[in-house]
């Protein structure tokens, strides 16, 4: 490792409670989760040196729990608790799709799916399913509980709504029915890879016009991005070249792809492009 | 007799390897061993105006704080190749305030403790008087100058009359092809562990080169040979980046005088981008010119390379363009450009790795120009001789890989058209190049030592990479000697063992073995002298030619191998603990009569997903003519071993340095791709197997197999690409965004 | 000043119980190397990519360099040396030994480990469930042909005793 630990601590509570005393009378405090991306910015010397709390052992974080009208899946839920989640297979599956396609099976065992979601990467691979899947955000404090949906969490690059002392406690997804599913994840290689673009996409028929529809992508924006004008534009439409194609100029208008060493702003412009007509030829 | 050369035998490493308890070099348990950190410049060019240590001095567990300013008098070492006194850049580091590219090492702290050292690193604070740096190639193309030769190769020559030839021929092929700066990245990251024992010092060593460690440092410190012994069983991979000597070994050694305790030194990932060589980009123009029948008339292969301000390290892509194929009228020129960047240093297949992805992607371009199968124009351009040196090959079975591998892979249904051939959605190609890499072999020397308990040690002061020798040294030795495989130990990472060559340049089969096989033979010469003055035996009063030594037994000539004594009970009988024998060979006359040379081809699918662009490699067949194999199965590993690491340089690799301060952008395995097990799909390697001739006296016949096997990856790759697509892609790597 | 949050933790660490002493942040990786001596474990990238410094952390796959020493309280751990039974090798360690999974050898012990997890939960992977089970662990040398074999070959060995 070429970081020094000087500066930094980790305290483990004992309970949720304490953890969120220890986080609201320390402003600088940070959450520590399964340390799959906090552990690497320590390695290079990009994380804030101070104090950490440990959350991996509260219980009261993990979980999925159902109810008729949604699934909550904890903070701390794993990739591979993900992956394992009968439920989520089942009514999820963009969600278990994205969860496969994170890092490797040591990955997918530590890193948390609050944990991506807090780690606001642009390039975040389970951000768009949740998008796509209307998921709303329990924010946890000592001040209490609040509920946000996930369309407004973040709010620029690596920004996000999140109090001091506020932590992401559990991810709440609306159960549907009647709805079709596409996710891609075009990377560098065949596993483990940092994405180029990243498309998820859902849609409800009713005959043979769209009753509804969802589209987001990752590392197309400074962060996450639901494309809403490209689904405005399907809604009430049969599918259709000319349905396709208004909904392609809506999407390229509101993305806004960078180059970077990954790939080439105009790359993603096309790809995501394509994976809109790919996602809407299937889905006719 | 036993044919244990031949033989798919596991390895005998295999073992500690699979059980965690091989000692790498930063896992060797030192008592009392100190902590440091290697403090890099953050500027590309300039100047060190100040370093304030005081504060890391008097920080806890602080041993010291060696810089350019509190160095021990360092030495140039002679840095020839040739004679083993090799250093990665011959700057020696601390030499001076100069800062010639970023990473370079400006200080380096020991502490008690790791946490100590990294705590105290950070509160150096170095102050530089900055320079604008020259990082990119282009920018640096005015001062490009002409290297004259390279490792004893001429880097511009010329045969007959390019120009002329160009201009009269019926086809010409004209373009530029780029393969950007890539890293070796073994898997292990360099180490260095120093224990000085008064004015002895033993460093444990992750090299690919014992005896030029030993030599180097020795040079490099101003201390005397015989006082070094480097140790390095184990070796997590290399590819050229432990080739020669890195600041690295020379810091912890001085580290460890000045502390007087023993210092390890473990370099990180990141380190590992700036401290250990990488591969140059290059920049490729290559000119063929064609009757129509396809005979070539003319080659003009031009190299830009960069190299370092403290070195000249020159990536000589053109030089197979010499001889590869038939051509009455060639020229080859490289030219180099200094830069602020780290030292180049050869990566696997050095100059044909690269070269051939230029030369073999301007071939296949032509093939269409012709409307020609890209295995029949290489057929019609087949060189019977070497006309570069005009010496006839060793042994050449060129056609004979192209045949094998062609069959196999079921070449004759391509279609000859780009965009033909389709899997549902998704575009298929056909590609398909040619491989080469010399067969090298330099003097090596080993020992054989037979036991009082039967076993046999095979010895020799090479190394191990992860390519098999361990394996490969006791099978000649269990051949000649007539004992099983398992009773045989290969010592080998060791200075003090008797000298071989670096591993590298695929030379380390055809060196060694024909040693070992001498020692082996000595060995039993000397069983045989024994077992003649042995009182009451069979072998009274017998001359010890008269006796015979095979099989793990000692019998009188004629007699039935029964009749004698086991090799144990002769050395038991006679109170001898060991008998040793001793080998040197080297290269002779052989290598001024013949050209020697390994060949060979890669055949490769592709599949190209439209919407994406991107390439998956689906299937490779790759045949080989290196010789005699050894072992198959530690071959065969090399074959996939260099095809996927040419699936990773064809489609995902690069480095990426920031511009305006030349550090690397890409310096982590996360941003630096290299492939990953879903990669891989279908490889099959085939040898044609039949042993050079003259490589050595010995009649094994064996040429290198370590790098020919990356060599025309890529851009069979890239072939396949173009089939598939329609697109050439002439800038490594192919990503989708160049692709879409 | 360093090392002085240093805390006492007790886990059982292939098989044994045992205390270690260290920062609740330092690398799982370095307590296991430098305290407790266990240098099968390997550091190849120390961010998570390659995963040389793979461990069973409480019966899962984890990288040990991005796992906190806090997370080992009370765990149960096993690293490569935990894998035999004294010199009696694991079928996984069999199959890479015969089939040549190991070369330069740097990366075989999480490989190891990665398929000794596998097969523990997926006795009879398809070759997606192999390339999924591997994907985090990255190998310069095989061309990961080698390591494929031998993660069928182990999975029919432990098949054959199973029966």
């Amino acid at each position: 490792m070429s970081t020094s630990l000087d500066g930094f601590d980790l305290v483990t509570p004992a309970s949720l409670e304490e953890a969120l005393g220890l986080l609201a009378s320390d402003p600088a405090a940070r959450p520590f989760a399964g340390g799959t991306d906090l552990m690497v910015q320590l390695e290079a010397g990009r994380l804030r040196a101070g104090r950490y709390v440990n959350l991996w052992d509260l219980a009261e974080l993990r979980g999925i729990t159902e109810s008729p009208e949604s699934v909550a899946v904890g903070a701390l839920t794993t990739y591979t608790d993900i992956r394992n989640a009968d439920v989520l297979a089942r009514e999820y599956p963009l969600l278990v799709r994205a969860a496969e396609e994170t890092g490797g099976t040591a990955t997918q065992n530590r890193g948390t799916i609050g944990g991506n979601i807090a780690n606001a990467s642009p390039a975040a691979d389970t951000p768009p399913a949740l998008l796509v899947y209307d998921a709303e955000l329990e924010l946890r404090s000592t001040a209490g509980t609040r509920r946000v949906p996930y369309t407004a969490f973040h709010t620029a690059y690596k920004q996000m709504i999140l109090a001091p002392g506020e932590i992401i406690s559990r991810i709440r997804l609306p159960r549907r029915t009647g709805w079709l599913d596409y996710y891609r994840k075009v990377g560098p290689r065949r596993a483990q890879a940092i994405s180029k673009v990243c498309f998820a996409g859902s849609i409800a028929m009713s005959g043979d016009t769209v009753a509804d529809v969802r589209i987001a992508l990752g590392s197309v924006a400074p962060f996450v991005v639901r494309a809403v004008q490209a689904e405005s534009v399907l809604r009430g439409k049969s599918i259709n070249d000319e349905a396709i194609a208004a909904a392609e100029r809506a999407l390229r208008s509101e993305v806004a792809p960078i180059d970077d060493l990954r790939s080439t702003a105009e790359y993603r412009l096309r790809v995501a492009s394509n994976l809109l007509r790919e996602f809407l030829s299937h889905s006719q | 007799m036993s044919t244990a050369v031949g033989g798919s035998i596991s390895r005998k490493d295999g073992w500690v390897k699979v059980t965690g308890r091989a000692p790498y070099a930063a896992d060797h348990p030192i008592a009392g061993v100190a902590h440091a950190v290697a403090i890099q410049s953050t500027i590309a060019n300039g100047r060190i105006t100040a370093i304030a240590t005081s504060l890391a001095e008097n920080a806890p567990g602080v041993l010291a704080v060696i810089h350019h300013g509190n160095a021990p008098k360092l030495y140039r070492p002679e840095n020839d190749f040739m004679s083993a006194t090799k250093p990665g850049e011959a700057r020696v580091v601390f030499e001076d305030d100069r800062v010639h590219y970023s990473g370079q090492y400006v200080a380096i702290i020991v502490a008690e403790t790791l946490e100590q050292a990294r705590y105290a690193a950070e509160l150096v604070k170095i102050s530089y008087a900055v320079e604008d740096p020259l990082i990119e190639t282009d920018a640096a193309l005015d001062s490009a100058y002409l290297p004259d030769e390279f490792f004893g190769e001429k880097l511009t020559t010329k045969r007959g009359d390019p120009d002329g030839a160009l201009s009269g021929a019926a086809v010409t092929h004209e373009a530029s092809y780029t393969t950007p700066i890539e890293h070796h990245n073994p898997m292990e990251p360099s180490a260095s562990i120093a224990v000085w024992n008064g004015d002895e010092l033993t460093l444990y060593e992750t090299t690919q080169w014992v005896a030029g460690a030993r030599k180097t440092v020795a040079q490099t410190l101003g201390i005397a040979e015989e006082k070094i012994h480097i140790v390095s069983p184990f070796i997590g991979g290399g590819f050229g980046c432990k080739g020669f000597v890195w600041p690295h070994s020379v810091l912890s050694a001085i580290a460890a005088k000045k502390v007087n305790r023993p210092v390890k030194l473990n370099l990180t990932r990141k380190h590992m981008f700036s401290a250990c060589g990488h591969r140059s980009e290059t920049k490729q123009h290559v000119r063929l010119g064609a009757e129509r029948n396809g005979r070539l008339v003319a080659i003009d292969h031009d190299t830009v390379v960069q190299t370092s301000t403290v070195e000249e390290f020159v990536e000589a892509c053109g030089n197979t363009s010499r001889f590869l194929y038939s051509c009455p009228n060639v020229r080859v020129r490289h030219r180099a450009v200094r830069v602020n960047v780290a030292t180049p240093t050869p990566m696997r297949a050095p100059g044909e790795n690269p070269g051939l992805f230029a030369l073999e992607s301007a071939l296949d371009e032509l093939a269409y120009k012709l409307n020609m199968d890209p295995v029949e124009l290489r057929i019609v351009n087949h060189a019977d001789v070497n006309e570069h040196t005009r010496k006839p090959w060793s042994s050449k079975y060129l056609k004979e890989c192209y045949r094998m591998a062609a069959e196999h892979f079921e070449w004759a249904r391509r279609a000859l058209q780009p965009e033909s051939m389709r899997d549902g959605n998704v575009l298929v190609g056909w590609g398909m190049a040619t491989a080469t890499y010399p067969g090298i072999r330099s003097p090596g020397a080993a020992k054989v030592r037979l036991l009082q308990d039967g076993s046999v040690d095979v010895i020799s002061a090479t190394q191990d990479m992860g390519g098999g020798t361990y394996t490969t040294m006791a099978q000649i030795a269990a051949d000649v000697m007539g004992v099983a495989i398992e009773r045989i130990r290969t010592v080998l990472g060791d200075s003090l063992l008797p000298p071989a060559p670096v591993s590298g340049g695929s030379m380390t089969t055809a060196s060694i073995l024909p040693a070992i096989r001498k020692a082996a033979q000595d060995a039993l010469s000397k069983l045989r002298q024994l077992a003649a003055t042995m009182p009451a035996s069979p072998f009274t009063n017998r001359p010890h030619d008269d006796i015979v030594a095979e099989g793990g037994r000692v019998f009188p000539k004629g007699a039935d191998p029964s009749s004698g004594l086991a090799y144990e009970d002769v050395l038991k009988r006679t109170n001898q603990s060991e008998i040793e024998g001793e080998g040197y060979t080297g290269p002779g006359p052989e290598r001024d009569k013949f050209a020697f040379q390994s060949f060979g081809a890669h055949f490769v699918e592709v599949k190209v997903d439209p919407e994406i662009a991107t390439v998956q490699v689906s299937r490779v067949v790759s045949a080989f003519d290196v010789g005699r194999i050894v072992n198959p199965k530690t071959a065969r590993s090399q074959g996939y071993s260099g095809v996927i690491m040419g699936i990773g340089m064809a489609l995902m690799e690069h480095t990426v340095y920031d511009s305006r301060d030349g550090s690397i952008v890409t310096s982590n395995l996360a941003d630096y791709a290299i492939p990953v097990n879903a990669d891989a799909h279908s490889i099959d390697i085939l040898f044609v197997d039949k042993p050079d001739p003259f490589i050595d006296s010995d009649g094994l016949g064996a040429r290198g197999v370590g790098e020919i096997t990356v060599t025309g990856v890529a851009p069979a790759i890239a072939n396949a690409v173009y089939h598939a697509t329609g697109r050439r892609i002439r800038d490594l790597p192919i990503t989708p965004d160049k692709l879409l | 000043m360093p090392d002085r949050r240093s805390v006492r933790l007790t886990c059982t660490l292939n098989g044994r119980r045992l205390s270690l002493d260290a920062h609740p942040m330092a690398r799982l990786l370095d307590v296991l190397r430098q305290q407790a001596g266990l240098t099968g474990t390997k550091e190849g990238c120390g961010e998570g990519e390659c995963g040389a410094c793979s461990v069973l952390l409480n019966g899962r796959l984890a990288n040990s360099c991005l796992t906190p020493f806090a997370h080992a309280d009370r765990a149960t751990i096993v690293t490569i040396e935990g894998i035999a039974s004294g010199d009696d090798l694991h079928a996984v360690q069999e199959a890479f030994l015969e089939c040549g999974g190991a070369q330069c050898g740097i990366c075989t012990p999480g490989i190891v480990l990665a398929a000794v997890d596998l097969l523990e939960r997926t006795p009879h992977p398809t070759e997606h469930d192999v390339r999924a089970a591997l994907a985090g662990n990255l190998c310069r040398c095989t061309g990961y042909m080698r390591i494929f074999d031998s993660v069928l070959e182990a999975c029919r060995r432990l098949s054959a005793s199973r029966a």
